[in-house]
This record gives structure tokens, sequence and C-alpha cells, in this order.
């Protein structure tokens, strides 16, 4: 949108403004405590004797009604959330990137059609209504799939997943066919290069920088997306602490003047959800992957 | 309409889908075999699921939503309660915050580069990012530990106790709710005033002499408002998934409370016309935005570009 379109493509790695390198900053803290929290501060079930204790040196984020370390169940929170987030945008990459791709290189009205449908579907009930219908119906306890036993981890991830497949088709779909539309793809076809070699090794790493945003995008979404659910009571269950049932869990305490119960797991999913938004903005003005939200080309 | 039949048949599958039953939620710790049979005679549960479905769809055609399994209020009379409550609230918000966003975002791009262009670039994606449910915790212990008195930090007045304070008692959830959209259309309006006071249309009216003021009031806004109007509509989604949370934070009675309620009592009816609610509201939105871009753009209005959406 500024001045930065103009760079040529991945010529800089570093980000140039303030608030990019804020954003990396946070997401960065964001998977820190995720990856190392738990082994550092501790076991996030060990209850004390020291209930609702306000932040302290001994205790960084309080304690919780049972005595519980806060910064300890935050990191334990972080981790499901990062992993629950990571593996729903996985999942929707892996089964969005074929379906767009195929969809944009043929520009077949049928296929085409279909997933202009199902988004429209998709969209008539927002992700999140569709996630909590689903979860709230099913119940939290673990359901199974035959013998297969599908926890309410397993649940998240499914539901956030499916919920991006639409929205990562499309771009990828709107993606390929720009590229599509090239010389080189052409001249590939009469030297007889095998279709899927020009779709998966020639195209799509045409096709990923506009992906790359999507998925950072997509992140910041589905943290809080978890963390909506989980405040809920619809996401991963208790004894797990997740950010969102810590929120939620400390609503009872705030009339009390109990603040860091709630805002302190809260202000962690803030972070990473800035983190992430900050970090596909940069990217998506470097590379230039945004545009395919309202220019529709058909 | 494929889209309503869509919906509603995807909300039939998936009620029916789901493992958990209404039964044993309304049956309790009373739960008997006689008494399980007696309950699934009264809800129609016994009838194969395709006969299940065309009966479904033939109450709806008359416009019998069916009663909620618990309280066996009709699903039409709740949600002429509660509908009202969520789209006021989400109006107020929305047509508040979206005006401050097409000024917010106005500005900001006629000052490119400026500290005020900053503040909102970083305004607009702090707003974005913020939990809706956590913001509003933080507001609750602003309002209801901190500084009391000033805002009330829960519960519904209705309107019948007075208007100030009913307005009053919509401060706070309206704040939290519409903030997000605030900082899409500001988003939104700002790259598209910079795009279009960049084409050449734009230097050819200046260059014929035409004054700053009408160029921006009757070129470039009306162009940068194609996109915004687009965005404006897709933001319905946003706000039906923040009211959720927002209505369960600060104890609003409206459509997103008793959505999370018959969803954790696995109420059939009741969530199905939830959804069902949603999905039209949806729909209506969409005609809207089709409506406003006809009357915003004459080359729509005219065919052009055979009904294709504009850049």
């Amino acid at each position: 949108m500024s001045a930065v379109v103009s760079a040529p493509r991945g010529a800089r790695l570093l980000p140039r403004d303030g608030l990019t390198w804020f954003g990396a900053v946070c997401a960065a803290l964001f998977c820190l405590l995720a990856v190392l929290g738990p082994s550092l501060a501790g076991d996030p079930n060990a209850t004390g004797s020291d209930v609702l204790a306000a932040p302290s040196l001994t205790h960084p984020f309080g304690t919780d009604q049972l005595g519980r370390d806060l910064l300890a169940r935050t990191a334990a929170g972080t981790r499901v959330s990062l992993t629950v987030s990571l593996a729903a945008v996985a999942l929707g990459l892996l089964v969005a990137l074929p379906l767009g791709i195929f969809a944009g290189y043929h520009g077949g009205r049928l296929f085409d059609d279909l997933i202009m449908r199902v988004l429209e579907i998709v969209q008539a009930l927002p992700m999140f209504v569709l996630a909590m219908f689903v979860i709230g119906l099913s119940g939290t306890a673990t359901a199974h799939l035959g013998p297969i036993p599908i926890t309410m981890t397993t649940k998240v991830v499914l539901l956030l997943g499916v919920a991006f497949v639409p929205y990562f088709a499309r771009v990828a779909r709107a993606a390929t066919m720009a590229e599509t539309g090239q010389e080189y793809v052409a001249a590939l076809r009469v030297v007889g290069v095998p279709r899927l070699r020009i779709l998966f090794g020639e195209l799509l790493p045409n096709v990923a920088p506009a992906m790359v945003v999507q998925a950072f995008l997509a992140m910041a979404l589905a943290v809080f997306a978890e963390g909506g659910l989980g405040f809920l009571g619809l996401g991963v269950q208790l004894p797990q602490a997740t950010l969102g049932n810590l929120t939620g869990g400390g609503t009872g305490y705030l009339p009390a003047g109990v603040w860091w119960y709630s805002v302190l797991p809260g202000a962690v999913m803030l972070a990473g959800i800035l983190g992430f938004n900050l970090i596909g903005d940069a990217l998506s003005d470097s590379l230039g992957g945004r545009g395919t939200t309202h220019v529709e080309t058909r | 309409m494929t889209t309503v039949l869509a919906v509603i048949s995807l909300v039939f599958v998936l009620l029916r889908l789901s493992p958990g039953s209404p039964l044993y939620t309304l049956l309790g710790f009373s739960y008997s075999e006689e008494g399980r049979a007696a309950v699934a005679e009264r809800l129609g549960l016994n009838a194969s699921i395709p006969e299940q479905y065309v009966r479904y769809l033939r109450q709806l055609a008359g416009g019998d939503l069916g009663a909620s399994v618990f309280s066996g209020q009709p699903v039409g009379e709740l949600l002429a309660q509660r509908l009202p409550v969520s789209l006021e609230l989400g109006l107020v918000a929305g047509a508040v915050w979206m005006a401050l966003g097409i000024l917010a975002g106005a500005l900001a791009a006629l000052r490119h580069g400026s500290p005020f262009d900053g503040l909102v670039r970083v305004t607009s994606v702090v707003a974005l990012s913020v939990p809706s449910f956590w913001l509003g915790l933080v507001c609750v212990l602003v309002f209801g530990v901190y500084i009391t008195g000033v805002l009330p930090v829960s519960g519904y007045v209705p309107i019948s106790e007075g208007l100030p304070e009913h307005l009053r008692g919509l401060v706070l959830p309206a704040f939290v709710l519409g903030l997000p959209a605030f900082a899409v259309v500001a988003r939104t309006f700002r790259g598209s005033v910079l795009e279009v006071l960049d084409r050449d249309y734009v230097s050819f009216a200046t260059s014929m002499g035409m004054s700053r003021r009408t160029l921006l009031a009757r070129v470039a806004m009306r162009n940068a408002a194609i996109p915004l109007v687009t965005v404006m509509g897709l933001m319905l989604g946003m706000l039906v998934s923040g009211a959720i949370l927002v209505e369960n934070v600060f104890g609003v009675p409206g459509l997103g409370q008793l959505m999370v309620d018959s969803f954790r009592r696995q109420d059939y009816p009741v969530a199905a016309g939830c959804c069902l609610a949603v999905a039209v509201l949806y729909l209506l939105t969409n005609l809207l935005v089709d409506l406003a871009q006809l009357a915003i753009d004459p080359r729509i209005r005219e065919g052009v570009l055979n009904g294709g959406r504009v850049r």
C-alpha cells in the first residue's frame, strides 16, 4: 500500500518500520512462551496455599483460586493455543492448496462454482458460529470415530482447519489464475512438461507468497477463535489450561478486584494475535499477496 | 434462496449427526426406558432421518420454527424477543464505529505519511487484534471496580425504563463490539482512497481545474466507496461472532446469548432457528450491499461490466 510495494520480491528480509518489528517481537515472545515456558515455569497443575495472590516476584502472573501459578498455566495455555493454531492452518493449507491450484489452472466453471457456493454458505454461518455449533452439540467429551478417539483438541483443530479451507482455496485459485495467464506457463506446456510438474513445480512457488500472507492472518484468527471457544467453555477442557479458559475462569473473580487472573492470559493472547497480524500485513505489503479479497477477476 | 436451503440442510445434518441428544439432558436423573420412548415420541425423534428432514422443511415453509425442547416456548417467539436486542446493539455499534472508521480512513489517506496517518494505522491494527471478550472484561474491571457508577457493566435495561438509562447500558457493549469494524473500515477506506487519488482521472480532473473540494467530494470519495461497501457487507459475520462473545461478557439477553445457551443444552430447534436467523441476516445484508453498489456505481447500473464486481 505504501512505497514498500515497489521493492523487488524477496529483496528485503528484515522489516524496515518499527511497527513490524514490534509485531515480530510480540509473535516471537508468544512462541517462546509456548515452546520454553512450560519447562521453565514449573507444573501448571501444582496447587499451593497462596490462593488468589497478586503478581509478585515468586508468582509473576499471580495465582488462581487453587493457588496454582498463573504464569505456568498461561505458558501451558499458550502452548495449546500455538499448537492448535499451527495444526489448523496447516490442515487448511494442505486441503485447500491442491483444490485451489487445480481450480485456478483448469478454470472449469463447475469446480469454480462449487468452491464459490461452499464459500457463500460458510460465510452465511460465520466460522466461529460453525465451530461453536459443532462443538456445542457434539459435547465436550472425547468422541470416537470408529476406533480413533477424537479429543477436544483434535475437534478444535479439525473445525478451524475445515473452516479455513474455502478461504485459502479462493486465494490459491485467484493466484493460480493470474499465474496461468503468464507466458512461461504456455511455454512449459508447449515443451511438454507434465501437468503435475507445472502445477506443483512451477506454479506452486509463485502462488506461495500469497498463501504465506494468508497463513499468518489465519494464525491470528485461529488464536482468537481458540481463545473465544475456550472462553465460552467450548474449547479444550479443564484441567488443561488454555488462554481462553483462563480468561473465562477469572471472570467470576473480577468484581473482587482480581484483575491478573483474566487480564494477563488475555494479554498474552493479544500479543500473539497482534504479532501474527502485523507480520501478515508487512508480508502482504512486500509480497503483494493480499489483493484477492475484493479484486475478484472472473 | 439456495444458500438458505443449503444452510437449513447443513444445520439439520449437523444437528442429527451430533452424538449428544436433548433426551439425556431433558430427562436427567429420572432417565428410564419408558420415559425416553415417551419423550422421543413427543419430539418426533423416532421417525427416520429423511422423514424428519421433510417434516422440518414443511414446518419451516409454514413459518413454524418449532418450539424449545426445554421451555416449550415457540422458537419464533424467542427470536422475536432476542433478535431486536442484538440488532439494536449491532446497528448502534456498527453505525457509530463505521462512521468513525470512514472519517479516520479518509483523513489518514489525505494526510498520507503524517503522524495522524501513523496513528490510524497503529490504532486500527491493534483494534483488529484485540480479542473482544478480553477487552470486554477489561471494561468490566475498569467500570465495575475502579470507576464505579459511571457506566453499567452488566445487564440490560429495556427501553421502557427510560431512554437515557437504556442508552447508557449500550455504551460499553457497543464500544467493544464495534471496534473491529472500525479497524477494518478505516484500513480499507484509507487504502482505497489512496488508490483512487493515484488514478489518471483524478490527475485529469485536477488539470482541468476542478477544485480540490469538489474533486474529493464528487470523484474520489465516490469511487473509493465501492470496495468499502463490499467490505462492510462482509463485516456482518464479524459482528455476529463478536456479539456471541460480547453479549456473554456483559450479560445482554440477545441472539448471541440465546445461541450459546441452546448449544450448551443441545436444544435442537432453538439452535437451528438461531443459525437460520443469522443466515437470513447475511443474505439481507448482501442484498443491501448489492443495492448500495448499484446506487454508487453507474457502471454497474448500466450493466457495462456484465454484472461483474468492480475494482
